[in-house]
């Protein structure tokens, strides 16, 4: 029985990973062929680092169950970041970007809805980061985000 | 035979790595070590220049106790064992400067040799003023603004536009179409390899621009740039009319006058193009598009097509500009004035005599270090309206959250070197409580950005106050050295 949950829950899993679902708090994302993807494993999770085309660094981390609970990039251009955070967390980037009344420019702080979006740089060099803290593994803390 | 032979060659091979072995170990030891040999190095930031113009020598050596300096009445005699030294000559003539360091273990002598041409420097017009006032929003605080003519190209159609946010941290002219573009301006389109209208998404670390990419003469002082494609932000025109997802995928749009403070922006930063080599090879979804009907689609772009900073197409004066702005005591400034030239050690008034140059890498980057961190993608912007770096130490604000609000003002310091370390120098600073500034537009205000993944220190326009700045462009070459670099 417990043996068929397992499958089950790794079938959905797949389909789900699959699916829309790859995102922030979903599955890491399905890069383009030419994106090059290294994966190193840490103690209670796993770090997926992709190079874009373009030049531009992704770096998932991702839970033993497949979630990726953080996200960072950097580099020339940024990512596509409504693919990268899934759209609910970048509906949450763009309200509460847009709502400050004396905002810092030149950077990007959204704490919100459980999610923290930060983007710091210049054009040509841009850096950023999401994450769930809510999902983070155990001894995980946003100091562990290199 | 065969044999012999590789037996001769894996002998040579021997030979050479115990040889660079040893190499390795004198020059690895130095340290001050007394008996090894002294060695010296001195380079000049360029080999011609013309009376009028600047340069400098730096220095360095080890294992030396002493150096001597000789070539010029202003090189002459003792000197540091490592050092820079600015040269301003006022008569055509070829300067060999030599240098002599002496240790326990003999000397070494260096030798660089300058020619100085007799011919005047061109001198133009090449200054206008910087304001920094609340801006068209009236609400906006530490913004540096200036105004930019902007014709059709060959034409005498012109619109002179103001509050155009002078920034280092962006490369190109852009301006807002509605409402501040004169539409009887009827800028050409810049078409793309295939014939069709070019558009952009223009990356900015809080959001996007969209809008199209046009010809336009750019008219600042006496300096004229011919033909220089610009964005028009938010254009109108219907083939314009949707933005792509893939560029709305870069986050917030700020194409507007009141999300940007400004009525334009002006990017006069270390690069010439907004994205450079990586447009012309691949079609980034994201930057530049073609258009036709009312759908957009990503596409390469060659250099010549892309946004660009306007100061590199000038007759002259176009490898860089000087960003000079009054100081702001304590409490902030009502208002702030300053100046903008254009040219880098080009005309008697932006040469770099006494200035120190740090050459950022090719991200357009250099290194901070703060409170024993240091933070190698640090740049020097002023569209951020803040010292923006990580210190979680200082209080935040309650009602501005972006920004820090000490209990009394704190005076700080960092060090900024060279990406490559050829230059380092410490920063006086200091760091008062937004919520407690009257109605001000300029004060010496920050905020925290965690040091959570990132490696950088924003040194946002309270940076500029009080200094003379030099931006020099990638690639541009001055009497200072060839950019990219900032020089204070």
């Amino acid at each position: 029985m417990k043996t068929i949950l397992t499958v089950t829950t790794a079938l959905l899993l797949a389909i789900w990973g699959d699916s829309a679902f790859a995102a922030l708090g979903g599955s890491p994302e399905k890069f383009d062929a030419g994106d090059v993807t290294t994966v190193t494993a840490k103690s209670g999770y796993t770090i997926r680092n992709t190079v874009l085309k373009t030049g531009t660094e992704v770096r998932e981390y991702v839970s033993e169950q497949g979630t990726v609970f953080a996200v960072t990039w950097h580099g020339p251009f940024k990512p596509n970041l409504r693919k990268l955070l899934g759209q609910q967390h970048f509906n949450t980037m763009v309200t509460h970007a847009t709502a400050k009344t004396k905002p810092g420019r030149g950077r990007l702080e959204v704490k919100s809805s459980g999610v923290v979006i930060r983007a710091r740089g210049h054009m040509r060099a841009h850096q950023g980061q999401a994450s769930l803290p809510a999902q983070f593994p155990a001894g995980f803390t946003e100091d562990s985000i290199s | 035979m065969k044999l012999n032979r590789q037996y001769r060659l894996f002998f040579a091979a021997t030979v050479a790595l115990f040889f660079s072995f040893l190499l390795t170990s004198c020059g690895g030891g130095g340290g001050g070590s007394a008996g090894y040999y002294v060695t010296v190095n001195l380079t000049a930031s360029a080999s011609e220049i013309h009376v009028g113009q600047a340069f400098y020598i730096a220095w360095s050596s080890e294992n030396a106790t002493s150096c001597e300096a000789s070539g010029s009445t202003d090189w002459n005699g003792t000197v540091a064992t490592s050092g820079t030294q600015w040269f301003a000559p006022t008569s055509a003539q070829t300067l060999n400067l030599a240098l002599t360091c002496t240790g326990p273990k003999g000397s070494a002598t260096r030798q660089v040799s300058i020619t100085v041409n007799a011919e005047p420097l061109t001198t133009v017009a090449n200054q206008v003023p910087i304001v920094v006032d609340k801006g068209p929003t009236g609400n906006e605080i530490n913004l540096p603004y200036v105004s930019v003519t902007i014709c059709r190209p060959g034409t005498s159609v012109c619109q002179t536009i103001d509050h155009i946010l002078l920034d280092t941290g962006s490369y190109g002219l852009r301006v807002f179409g509605p409402g501040v573009i004169n539409p009887s301006l009827a800028l050409p389109s810049v078409t793309s390899a295939s014939g069709k209208a070019l558009a952009e998404c223009a990356q900015f670390v809080s959001g996007y621009t969209w809008g199209s990419v046009n010809s336009a003469d750019i008219k600042m002082a006496n300096e004229t740039a011919s033909s220089v494609p610009i964005e028009i932000i938010g254009n109108s025109d219907s083939a314009f009319s949707s933005v792509p997802s893939d560029c709305s995928s870069a986050g917030v749009n700020i194409g507007s006058v009141q999300s940007f403070g400004a009525n334009g922006v002006l990017g006069v930063g270390l690069f010439k193009e907004d994205c450079g080599t990586a447009c012309v090879s691949q079609a980034i979804a994201g930057m530049y598009y073609e258009c036709s009907g009312t759908s957009c689609s990503a596409t390469k772009v060659s250099l010549d097509k892309q946004v660009a900073n306007p100061v590199a197409f000038f007759a002259e004066n176009n490898n860089g500009v000087t960003l000079a702005l009054s100081s702001v005591p304590a409490g902030g400034a009502a208002t702030l004035t300053g100046t903008l030239t254009f040219g880098v050690g080009t005309q008697s008034n932006n040469q770099l005599t006494g200035k120190t140059v740090y050459r950022a890498d090719e991200y357009g980057n250099f290194k901070t270090t703060y409170k024993s961190q240091t933070y190698a993608s640090s740049f020097l912007d002023s569209g951020s309206n803040g010292l923006f770096f990580p210190d979680s130490s200082i209080p935040k604000c309650s009602v501005s959250s972006d920004f820090f609000c000490p209990t009394s003002v704190l005076t700080l310091t960092a060090i900024n070197s060279a990406y490559d370390d050829s230059a380092s120098g410490q920063i006086s600073f200091f760091i008062e409580s937004v919520d407690n500034l009257g109605d001000v537009a300029a004060a010496s205000i920050g905020g925290d950005t965690s040091t959570f993944g990132f490696k950088a220190f924003d040194w946002g326009l309270p940076f500029f106050f009080g200094r003379t700045v030099f931006v020099t462009v990638d690639g541009a070459s001055t009497p200072g050295g060839s950019g990219p670099f900032w020089a204070y």
